[in-house]
This record gives structure tokens, C-alpha cells and sequence, in this order.
């Protein structure tokens, strides 16, 4: 998937040079912004966006979207933070943040891929389910009546969540393994092609043999799994689970699958791509801190950047106009 | 040959039934939930989600969506109270111009919204997710996050009583029986309806569907609008979360009401009756005192149930309707024809 | 089909353009910091969610006119990763100092650490961090007080006799509103007389008020008392008291009782109508001065002046009490 020529590399990952772009021009406006600090920080932001995102990405590609991925990240956190205290197991802690993100995407993906429901409804429903689960185990775990709060993760996870390797966050190594993996199996492994072929023309792909329904639901559950391990990060990242982590990292999910360049229509998508759409983002919002916008202001750029974002897909000219 | 009309009769059904098991539960657990006084409270509750149901169950019988309502609500809103010189929480009031504003800046978002979809050519989801963040970034920008008092005459439409009826009310019933009649009877709705079923058959046979968005958008932010200054009349303040998470209310009765996100199968009916369903839900957990976690996890497993009722209805219809027509075929391939 | 697109991209590029310019312009006046080599630049990680935080924010700047000191305002919005990364990013961006709202008061603990291996000064305020001691210095309001207060109000009222009151509860996420709440529980214990009759989480918003006090009112026809956690929620009470016709001022018959807190221009509008029986008016002014001046003892290597953590006490303020107070009350001085 490298091709040598420029051109073709602006198609293949428009991101990288806008990246490079926001990068020099918010060093040159605000200072500070590439010191050590700086870059740590965007890429540990950048961590939970990637896995969550990719997760993002894949149900993108059998043209669904995933209302609930934030807050299954915040209940992986929260599943996380809580294990972790009960049981002193960091094994156990993280692997029952991934099981929980799998049973939620499992039944998204069997509520959507088998009873065929539209994924709108279903993940709509989920995230009101998850969110308010997550709140009920947190105020659970701190005893009645208690702040809702977070929950400390475990202390030797934490530990290796907030260190530092070689001057690169410990987390950012994880996220990278991801993006790699994820893109090995989309282009290399033969569920990745039927993923694929699923989101281009699921009709052709059923005329095929492909079992569509069986299909979805393994996309959903991997989604879920990724965002367990978005939890993990999340959780080791801050040093507590909390219910409310992911109320706005649905926005910056959607956000970053499509400036990565993946369309809602499916079957056109990375995970590299997706890795720098999460750059991109953060780099953005970081920037626009540094030189005083207010969150607010934030937000408008970030509506211009997914109205211009979608344009992105768009020059894989793989649709005729949409509704 | 009697076919069970996929438009109307099981859908509603279905909405008042669950509807009908709702108060059942509710006026066990809670004495005087049927009171004249809490039916009034509760369909004046219901007014403003149904009122923006109305404009959205248009844009989705057209298989589209509009993600943008409660951004484009509390922008309107805010623009006006700007304009009425309102800059802060206590003091200030709004004139009968900041209807007008209110009004004016809904349809132009809406229709802004029906433009973006034509020029940049995605999918209506998308495209409101920007507009969306981009008018609650506006909105918020222009109070930078403070509140702002809502008193003067934009008080007057939430609080007005009629006849011992509410005025919202009154104003939605009357929004839902003209976006009802504009769906069934008036070829504007059929288009509509057409393009839901097929948005390429619509347009090879050459419907304006470009026009015709803009038209259904700039409705659904005219309802949003409506539906705003209604609601912020009856509070009498507007925070800067107002507005906030009210489109996937609104989507949630639409779609409990028996409209199918697909497009093309719908009722405003059904989702003036969606609306009331979650009010009543609402209220009634209310009443009950329930914890505050059990609110969103009923109305996420209500939204399912609806889903699932729909889907099995449905295809017990589509099958029965195939019999029928399995009938009618064998029967006229049987009898010789005269 | 192409040009179109170059054209709607190259418009919504110039829209961009546009917005970033006018959003620029009121927006670095808040924001970017000014690196005048003699004065103080502090860094406040704040949150700007709600109406209250106007207030704050206000009365930081007034401060920090009187200490001279120059402020970096850094907004995080609910997110916790965010308001970690700009704390980092406050830090190199050359803040001497660093006063934190912490979002999330476990998970500020890694950043106070942070903070302090590389010896910058850090103090907290408003939300205490999980524990309070790690931190040198910091200041808040008592919501537990304020709670109990509000129900001495209450029993006070009551006065013996049978008192329904409804209680609207803040977000239960934050410690405010969850020690608000349990504030006015414990202090009803003990009088039966006094009865919550309803339990209405509204999560700060006036949308759920209105609803909450609206369906109290229809149940309870002897309703007389109304408990709100914020003064941003009293417009809400006010309108559910005028369709019923229960709209009265304090001390005439059908009299129902208000008990709010945070002083805001609502609260203090409020008292001086009449309507409201009591705001307990949380003392903005003195909890930014007192922040930013012993951040700034901290930064110049002095020792912390004030005992922490600090809670300041609310002012209460009634209709016959609000003439004398008016001063205090950071509301009042806000005007249209």
C-alpha cells in the first residue's frame, strides 16, 4: 500500500501532510508547542482516540456507525478501575475491560448483524444502557450515597500508564501495535477482504456467499474488544475509571474516522489513515488551546474540519451522490 | 382483498399499547398519575419534543436525518436573546421581535443544512454532525458559556392557558396535524415519501430532490424552533446546555412511534404519540422517585423493545401480506379467466 | 462536478477563515498570555460549563488586577484528558504557577504529581482533589454546610408543624452536588416534621427543575418548600409557582419557600424581590483572591499563608438581610 509518488500519497493519506502543516504552523504562532511536554501530551491524547477510532473505522466499513463507542470506553475504564481494586490483579483488571468491551460490542453486533436492527437505534440504545450502568457500578463501588465518581486504577498499572520510555509515553508503543495489527488483518487476512467487500456492496457480497450477518457481528465484537483496550488505555492514563470519560470521545471518534478518510459508505478505509486522522485532531485542538480558544471556539473548527472532512472520502470517488 | 396497510394501523397500535402498559404500571406504583393535573403536566411536557418530532419524522420518512436540532434550537434562541440586548441571567428582556429571530434564524439553519447535503454531496448524518458542533460552537461563543434570562414576551407562548388548556399544547396538536396532513395528502408528502422508499427511483423520475431537502430541513429546524421557544419561555433561563442531547430524544420518539430510520414508513401520529410515551416514562419515574441511573437505562431498553415491536409487526405483516398475494395468484391461476 | 466541489470547499475554507479570525479576536483575549518579564503568569486550569464559572472567571481577572499578576485561562470541558494535557501544556508554556478546578479528583492526582516533580506550584480550588493534603494550598465552599443550613432553614419555617418539600439535586458526579444533597438530609434528621416528598436529579439544568417542581406541585397541593441546589434553576421555580398561581412572596399567605444556593445574579435578584427565603451565596470573591494569592506566595517561594484546605462559609442572605450584605454577594454586582 506505499506508492513512491507525492500525488498519490495526498490521495492514499491526506492527513500526514496536514498534520505537518498544523504542526509547523502552531510552532510558529505559540510557544511551547512542540516542547517535550507538548508532544507527550498530544500523543497520549492521541492513544484512546486511535484504538477507539479504529474501532470507529471498522464498523464504518460494513457501512454502520457506533453511537456507543464512548461510552463503552468509559465503561471499560470504569470495569477496569474497579477489578483492579477488588482483585490487586492487573491481569485481571485490564482482561475484564477487554471482555467487557467484547460482550457489549457482541451484542451490538448480534442486535444489528442478525436481528438487523439498525445500527443507529441499537448503539443509540446501548450507550444509554452502558452510560448509566457505569455510573450504577461506580456509585456502587464508593458505597451509596457517594460521589459517582472515578474509581483509582491499580497502582502498578498506573504506574506504567503514566511513564515514559525513551522520552515516548509508555502508551503510544500499544497504539501503535494496534494500528499495525488492524491494518495487517484488513489488507492481509481474508476476513479483512470479506470486511471490506461487506461495506463496498454488501447485496454482491451476499450473491458471493459471504455470510454477511456473521460477518457484521465479528466487526461489531472486534470494535467493542478495541475499545476495551481504549478503556484500559484510558483508565491507565488518567489513574482512575471514570463513567463520565467518554462524553466527548464519540464526537472525536466520528470526527477522526472521517478525516482519515474513511466514508460512511464503506469498504474504503485505513488504519494508518485513521491514526493520523487522531493526530490531526488533537494536534488541532491542542494548538488552538495554546493560543487561547476556548473551547467553544474548539468546536466550531472542529465542525468546519468534518464538514471539509467529508469532502476527503469523497476523492476516493467511490459513490454517486448519497442521501 | 383486505391488505394490512404498512402505513398506519400496527405501528400506532403497537405505540398505544405500550403506551396503555406504561400508565397501567405507573398508576399502580403511583397514585394520581392519571389526575386531570398530571395529564395536563404531562401533555404540556410533551409538547416540545413532539413539536420537533413532527419536523423530524419529515426529514426521516426521506431516509435522512438531522443530528443539528438542538444546536440549531439553542442558537436561534441565543441569537435572539442577543439581539433582545439580554447579557445576563437576571437581567434584560426579550421583545416580540425575538420571535421573529427565533423563527427566522431555525429556518435559515435548516435550510443551510439542506444546501450543505446538496454541495457537499454526503449523507445527511454527517453533514448535521458538523453543523451540529459548529452552532452550538456559535451559541455557546455568543454567551461564552453563561446563562442568559429568558423573561419578557418570549414567556408568553410556554405559559399561555386557553380555554384551561396549555397553549403548547394547543400549538401541537396543531403542528402535528398540518405536518400529518402535509405527509398523507399533499404531493409534497408523497415525494417525500417516495424518495425515503427510493432515493434513486425518485430522482430518475425527476423529482427536485435538492428542493425538496432544503424544504424538509429548513421544517425540521422551523419545528426545532418552535419547540425552543417553548421551552425556554416555560424555564424562563437559558443555560448553555439547553438544547444539549435533545435530537436523540427527539429520534427516540420518532422512531418509538413507528418510523423506520430507512425512510419511506412513517407516521407523525406515531411519533407525537413516541413523544408522549417517553413523557409519560419520564414522569412517571419521576413520581416514583426512581435513582437517577434507572432513567436512561428504561428509555434505552424501551427504544429497543420499539425496535424489536416494530420488526416483529412488521415482518409478521410482510408475510402475511406475501400469503395474500400467494393466495390471490393461485386463486386467478385456478380459474379460467373469462 | 469537481469545480463544485472546489468551490464549496474553497467557501467553507473562507468560512473557516473567517470564524477562526472573529473567534480569534475575542478569544485570545482571555486565553493567550502575555510573557512581560515582571509579572506573574499564572495558569488556571478551569472548567466553563456553567454559568456559575462566569462568575468565577470574573472575579479571577478582578484579582488579578489587584495582585498584578497575569492570567492563562486553559478550559478542558468535562474532559479529564484534556484538562491533563493542558495542565502540561500550561507548564510549557512558561506558567509559574498552576491553579487547577480539578475535573476529575482521582484522576488529578497523576497530574499534581506531575506538577510537583517538576517543582512548579500547584494549588486547587473549588473541587478538592481526592486528597486534599496533596496539594499546599486549597480553598472551596462547604456544600455539606450549605445543605445543612438550608435545612435549618427549613425546620425553621416548618416550625414544628408539617413541612412537604421538594429537593432538586445537582449532578451526583460532582462532590458538590452529591454533599448539597446529603447536606440538607442530614440536617432535616431528626425532624420528621420536615418531609422530602420528591427527589429530583436535574443535573444542574433548570429544564429538569421546572418539570420536577411542576409534577410536585400537582401532587402535593400542600407543597411548602422548594430546595435548589443552584440559583440558575430559579427562574424554573418561579414559573412552575406561577401556573399554579403559588407565585408569593415571602411573609404573605400561600407563601411556598425557596432555599438556593451560590449567589448568582438570580439568587441576589431573588432575595431582594421577596421570593426567595434564603440563597446561601458562595463566596466567589474571597475563594479567587485567596487561590491566586497563596498560589502566587507559593510561586515567589513563600510559605502558604492560609491554613488548607480552606472552606470559605456561604453568606446567607434573606429579604431582611440583603440590604446589609449586598456587598458580598459576588451576584449583586453583576448587573444587566
Amino acid at each position: 500500500m506505499i506508492r513512491s509518488s507525492l500525488g498519490s500519497l495526498v490521495r492514499k493519506a491526506p492527513m500526514v501532510p496536514v498534520l505537518i502543516i498544523i504542526l509547523v504552523v502552531f510552532s510558529i504562532i505559540s510557544r511551547g508547542f512542540l516542547s517535550v511536554f507538548s508532544i507527550q501530551s498530544i500523543l497520549l491524547d492521541a492513544s484512546v482516540l486511535t484504538v477507539a477510532a479504529l474501532g470507529g473505522m471498522l464498523v464504518f466499513l460494513v457501512s454502520g456507525i457506533d453511537l456507543s463507542v464512548g461510552a463503552t470506553v468509559a465503561g471499560a475504564s470504569v470495569t477496569a478501575a474497579i477489578v483492579g481494586q477488588l482483585t490487586h490483579n492487573p491481569g485481571l483488571s485490564l482482561g475484564s475491560a477487554l471482555l467487557i468491551g467484547g460482550v457489549i460490542g457482541a451484542i451490538n453486533g448480534a442486535l444489528i448483524g442478525f436481528a438487523k436492527f439498525v445500527p443507529f437505534i441499537v448503539t443509540l440504545a446501548m450507550l444509554l444502557v452502558v452510560t448509566a450502568l457505569a455510573y450504577l457500578a461506580a456509585a456502587a463501588y464508593s458505597g451509596q450515597g457517594a460521589t459517582a465518581g472515578s474509581v483509582p486504577m491499580l497502582d502498578s498499572i498506573l504506574a506504567f500508564g503514566q511513564g515514559v520510555t525513551f522520552g515516548l509515553p509508555n502508551l503510544f508503543p500499544t497504539v501503535i501495535v494496534a494500528v499495525i495489527v488492524i491494518a495487517l488483518v484488513l489488507y492481509f487476512t481474508r476476513f479483512g477482504r470479506q470486511i471490506r467487500l461487506v461495506g463496498q456492496n454488501e447485496d454482491a457480497a451476499r450473491f458471493n456467499g459471504l455470510n454477511v450477518p456473521l460477518i457484521k457481528f465479528f466487526v461489531y465484537t472486534l470494535a467493542g474488544v478495541l475499545s476495551g483496550i481504549a478503556g484500559c488505555l484510558l483508565g491507565m492514563r488518567l489513574g482512575a475509571g471514570n463513567p463520565a470519560g467518554g462524553d466527548s470521545l464519540l464526537l472525536q471518534v466520528i470526527t477522526a474516522v472521517i478525516i482519515g478518510g474513511t466514508t460512511l459508505l464503506g469498504g474504503h478505509g485505513g488504519a494508518i489513515r485513521t491514526l493520523f486522522g487522531a493526530l490531526v485532531i488533537v494536534a488541532l485542538t491542542q494548538g488552538l488551546s495554546t493560543i487561547g480558544f476556548q473551547f467553544w471556539d474548539q468546536n466550531i473548527v472542529l465542525g468546519f474540519v468534518i464538514l471539509l472532512g467529508t469532502q476527503i472520502g469523497r476523492l476516493w470517488g467511490t459513490s454517486s451522490r448519497t442521501a | 382483498m383486505q391488505r394490512f396497510s404498512s402505513r398506519l394501523s400496527p405501528q400506532i397500535v403497537s405505540v398505544l399499547g405500550v403506551i396503555v402498559i406504561v400508565i397501567v404500571i405507573f398508576s399502580i406504583l403511583s397514585p394520581g398519575f392519571l389526575a386531570l393535573g398530571n395529564v395536563s403536566n404531562l401533555l404540556l411536557q410533551a409538547s416540545s419534543t413532539a413539536i420537533a418530532a413532527s419536523g423530524m419524522t419529515l426529514v426521516i420518512m426521506a431516509g435522512w436525518i438531522d443530528l443539528s436540532i438542538g444546536s440549531l434550537m439553542s442558537l436561534a434562541v441565543t441569537i435572539a436573546l442577543a439581539a433582545a440586548g439580554v447579557t445576563s441571567a437576571a437581567y434584560g428582556s426579550s421583545s416580540i421581535w425575538t420571535y421573529f429571530i427565533v423563527i427566522g434564524v431555525s429556518i435559515a439553519g435548516g435550510a443551510l443544512n439542506g444546501v450543505l447535503i446538496w454541495a457537499l454531496k454526503v449523507q445527511p448524518l454527517l453533514v448535521t454532525l458538523g453543523t451540529m458542533t459548529i452552532f452550538s460552537g456559535i451559541a455557546l461563543h455568543i454567551t461564552s458559556a453563561g446563562n442568559r434570562s429568558a423573561s419578557g414576551p418570549i414567556q408568553y407562548l410556554g405559559r399561555a392557558v386557553v380555554f384551561g388548556i396549555p397553549l403548547p399544547v394547543i400549538v401541537a396538536v396543531v403542528v402535528v396535524v398540518v405536518i400529518a396532513f402535509l405527509l398523507r395528502r399533499t404531493p409534497f408528502g408523497r415525494y417525500v415519501t417516495a424518495i425515503g422508499g427510493s432515493e434513486r427511483s425518485a430522482r430518475e423520475t425527476g423529482l427536485p430532490i435538492n428542493r425538496l431537502r432544503i424544504v424538509v430541513f429548513a421544517i425540521s429546524g422551523l419545528c426545532a424552533g418552535i419547540a425552543g421557544i417553548i421551552t425556554v419561555g416555560q424555564v424562563g433561563t437559558m443555560q448553555s446546555t439547553f438544547g444539549v442531547g435533545f435530537e436523540f430524544t427527539v429520534i427516540t420518539a420518532v422512531v418509538v412511534g413507528g418510523t423506520s430510520l430507512t425512510g419511506g414508513k412513517g407516521s407523525v401520529i406515531g411519533s407525537a404519540l413516541g413523544a408522549i410515551l417517553l413523557t409519560l416514562i419520564d414522569n412517571g419515574l419521576n413520581r416514583v422517585n426512581a435513582s437517577v441511573y434507572i432513567y436512561d437505562v428504561i428509555t434505552g431498553l424501551v427504544l429497543l423493545v420499539a425496535v424489536l415491536t416494530d420488526s416483529v409487526v412488521m415482518g409478521r405483516i410482510r408475510r402475511m401480506n406475501v400469503r395474500i398475494r400467494q393466495a390471490g395468484l393461485e386463486r386467478s391461476q385456478k380459474t379460467p379467466s373469462t | 462536478m469537481t469545480s463544485k466541489i472546489r468551490i464549496v470547499s474553497l467557501s467553507l475554507a473562507l468560512a473557516a477563515a473567517a470564524s477562526l479570525g472573529l473567534a480569534g479576536c475575542s478569544g485570545s483575549g482571555s486565553g493567550a498570555s502575555t510573557s512581560g518579564a515582571d509579572k506573574t503568569t499564572i495558569g488556571i486550569s478551569f472548567e466553563n460549563g456553567v454559568g456559575f464559572r462566569e462568575g468565577q472567571k470574573r472575579f479571577y481577572q478582578i484579582a488579578a488586577k489587584k495582585l498584578n499578576v497575569s492570567l492563562e485561562f486553559q478550559v478542558a470541558q468535562n474532559d479529564a484528558q484534556r484538562q491533563s494535557s493542558q495542565i502540561k501544556t500550561m507548564v510549557s508554556q512558561g506558567d509559574q504557577g498552576i491553579i487547577i478546578l480539578p475535573l476529575d479528583p482521582v484522576a488529578i492526582e497523576a497530574d499534581i504529581k506531575t506538577l510537583n516533580t517538576a517543582k512548579v506550584p500547584v494549588t486547587t480550588v473549588d473541587v478538592a482533589p481526592k486528597d486534599v493534603n496533596s496539594v499546599k494550598f486549597h480553598v472551596g465552599s462547604d456544600p455539606l454546610a450549605d445543605g445543612k443550613a438550608a435545612a435549618a432553614e427549613f425546620v425553621k419555617l416548618a416550625d414544628g408543624k408539617p413541612f412537604k418539600i421538594v429537593e432538586m439535586q445537582g449532578a451526583l458526579n460532582s462532590n458538590t452536588g452529591v454533599a448539597r444533597s446529603k447536606g440538607l438530609h442530614d440536617g432535616l434528621t431528626g425532624h420528621d416534621n420536615v418531609q422530602i416528598v420528591s427527589i429530583v436529579p436535574t443535573d444542574w439544568k433548570p429544564e429538569p427543575a421546572l418539570t420536577g417542581i411542576q409534577n410536585a406541585l400537582q401532587t402535593h397541593s400542600d407543597l411548602a418548600g422548594i430546595y435548589l441546589p443552584t440559583d440558575g434553576q430559579i427562574p424554573a421555580a418561579y414559573s412552575a409557582l406561577s401556573a399554579v398561581n403559588k407565585k408569593v412572596k415571602v411573609g404573605e399567605p400561600g407563601h411556598v419557600a425557596i432555599v438556593s444556593i451560590d449567589g448568582d445574579p438570580n439568587g441576589c435578584q431573588g432575595v431582594k424581590d421577596a421570593y426567595v427565603d434564603l440563597d446561601l451565596a458562595t463566596d466567589v470573591p474571597n475563594m479567587t483572591l485567596h487561590s491566586l494569592q497563596q498560589t502566587v506566595n507559593l510561586v515567589q517561594g513563600k510559605p502558604v499563608s492560609i491554613k488548607s484546605p480552606e472552606y470559605l462559609p456561604s453568606i446567607a442572605v434573606t429579604p431582611s438581610t440583603i440590604a446589609a450584605n449586598e456587598s458580598k454577594v459576588w451576584g449583586c454586582s453583576q448587573g444587566g
